[in-house]
């Protein structure tokens, strides 16, 4: 199934747009997340991570631009097409997006039971695993409405891992949760980028995330890529948009939607 | 001024329906395309997921389809039996109330009740998957929702249906027959065999038929309405009455395009 032939970057963008109604959300994103790093995406809120995320997973069509996926153009990609790539990419949603009509063992099984050929022991045992790697060993029969927010997104971790991703999408990792959850997440992402190197591209607004699990750091604004550099970089940088959102102050170059219509 | 508005908001609501129709016709299409590829054995669904839906969709909906059209044969009799009295033909009630519910009114009953029974549940169900991302996260893990959510829900609302049809023309005969012997006094022997008497094969099949194409109607519309949702607990409330008022409508639609055509062309 591995194409180890490949080794160019796991995910470039080339002008990538998309617009809701006369909202330029992206306005030509060139982005390349080479194999093995963890890429962080920040922004203010609207910014257009999310569409950016969404995009490149193929929730939405676009616009203008290219994405290609492990060397494929996905820009246009058929539904047959994509198969093949969705085994090798795993998504962490914001919510979790745990299956609620399963238990939480069914979840993080499906994938396999209608990917793989595996048998069911096998399959019970992988499952447990999994769980075991998020710290949730023993929670199979629970259901997830039985769990709290934390929880669901570790079991939504695990199911993302299912099928072993040769890269994850997380959207919003750390948001919801209570910073010793948050730090338990941010470990796991590392965790999971060093030992299966897993090659990461993190969607968020939390800098605490961006500063432990980055190893090179986007910034989105005004649907382009403003800033590009390491977590050293961004640190250091004087520039005033990027310098604004880091410290968190209200006032400076950067408006809010709402701000600025109000 | 006030023509151009009218005509203008009619025309958009118009246009908005016909929209709304053709990704219907298409969702019928991907699910046909799905419903092969299962049949073929180039796709699977889970069995599981096929039984769950049809106890839902069949045994839990059985008791409050048996009492809508027993009411519904009860009020045939004591609407027509009077009438009939009259003419001198009182045991017609029997004949009356057999060809109406098989013919026309148990399959359409039986939908109707369905369409607000099981329709809007699965309309409510797919529109909480689709705000809560589920079916993103379906689509994301290489699982086709349509193969997944709709093919299941289809074949267990095609398979169910026409045995609550069945069951609800003899629940609208039994009504009949409760109000023609209890209260007009036709004999219970004399019910029976005048109600067998008026009963043809023919309309029992039309009304399969029917059935057939009505259990589509609901599971298709519930579907598109829940798989576009947008906006959270807002838009699941607008998708599931959406979804009852469209397939109340589309049934009630399709009924006349299917009485016209058994009665004229199949004739």
């Amino acid at each position: 199934m591995r194409e180890p032939s490949y080794k160019g970057p796991a995910i470039v963008t080339e002008g990538l747009v998309k617009s809701f109604g006369a909202d330029n959300v992206l306005d030509g994103v060139n982005l390349v997340v080479e194999r093995g790093e963890v890429l962080v995406v920040i922004g203010i809120s609207g910014c257009g991570k999310s569409t950016l995320l969404r995009s490149i997973i193929g929730a939405y069509t676009l616009d203008d631009g290219t994405i290609r996926l492990l060397g494929r153009d996905v820009s246009s990609a058929s539904e047959e097409e994509w198969l093949p790539l969705r085994k090798r990419m795993g998504v962490l949603f914001q919510q979790g997006a745990l299956y609620t009509s399963m238990t939480v063992g069914e979840n993080v099984a499906l994938p396999m039971r209608e990917h793989t050929e595996l048998a069911e022991p096998v399959i019970e045992i992988m499952v447990r695993m999994k769980l075991d790697l998020v710290g949730l060993g023993g929670t199979e029969g629970l259901m997830p409405a039985q769990l709290s927010g934390g929880m669901q997104k570790r079991v939504a971790l695990a199911r993302a891992l299912a099928l072993d991703p040769e890269i994850m999408f997380y959207d919003e990792p750390t948001t919801g949760l209570d910073p010793i959850m948050a730090g338990a997440v941010n470990r796991l992402i590392i965790d999971f980028n060093r030992k299966l190197s897993v090659t990461s591209l993190v969607i968020t607004q939390d800098m605490n995330c961006c500063y432990a699990v980055a190893s090179r750091v986007v910034m989105l604004h005004e649907g382009k890529i403003h800033f590009s550099g390491s977590v050293d970089a961004l640190r250091s940088t004087d520039d005033p948009v990027v310098r604004q959102f880091v410290e968190g102050r209200p006032d400076g170059p950067v408006r809010h939607r709402a701000a600025a219509a109000g | 001024m006030v023509l151009e508005e009218f005509f203008g908001r009619t025309g958009a609501k118009a246009r908005a329906f016909f929209r709304v129709l053709g990704e219907m016709f298409a969702l019928l299409g991907l699910s046909v395309y799905w419903s092969m590829s299962v049949v073929a054995g180039r796709a699977r669904i889970r069995r599981s997921d096929l039984f769950v839906q049809m106890v839902r969709v069949g045994v839990d909906a059985l008791p409050i389809v048996v009492l809508c059209n027993v009411f519904v044969g009860m009020i045939l009799a004591v609407s027509t039996a009077e009438l009939l009295d009259s003419l001198g033909v009182l045991s017609w009630t029997a004949q009356v109330v057999g060809v109406a519910t098989t013919r026309e009114l148990s399959p359409l009953m039986t939908a109707i009740i369905m369409s607000g029974f099981v329709g809007a549940a699965m309309a409510a169900e797919i529109g909480a998957m689709t705000a809560s991302e589920e079916v993103l996260a379906l689509e994301t893990s290489a699982l086709n929702p349509i193969r997944f959510l709709v093919v299941p829900r289809l074949w267990a609302v095609m398979a169910m249906l026409p045995c609550l049809t069945v069951i609800a023309d003899v629940a609208g005969m039994f009504g009949g027959y409760l109000i023609g012997t209890l209260f007009f006094g036709i004999g219970p022997v004399r019910y029976i065999t005048l109600n067998n008497s008026s009963l043809y094969l023919k309309d029992i099949i039309a009304g399969l038929i029917k059935a057939e194409a009505f259990a589509v109607i609901i599971t298709i519309v519930a579907c598109q309405q829940g798989l576009a949702v947008r906006g959270g607990a807002v838009g699941v409330g607008r998708a599931t009455t959406n979804s009852v008022v469209y397939s109340i409508f589309l049934l009630i639609f399709s009924n006349l395009f299917f009485a016209t055509l058994f009665n004229y062309v199949m004739m």
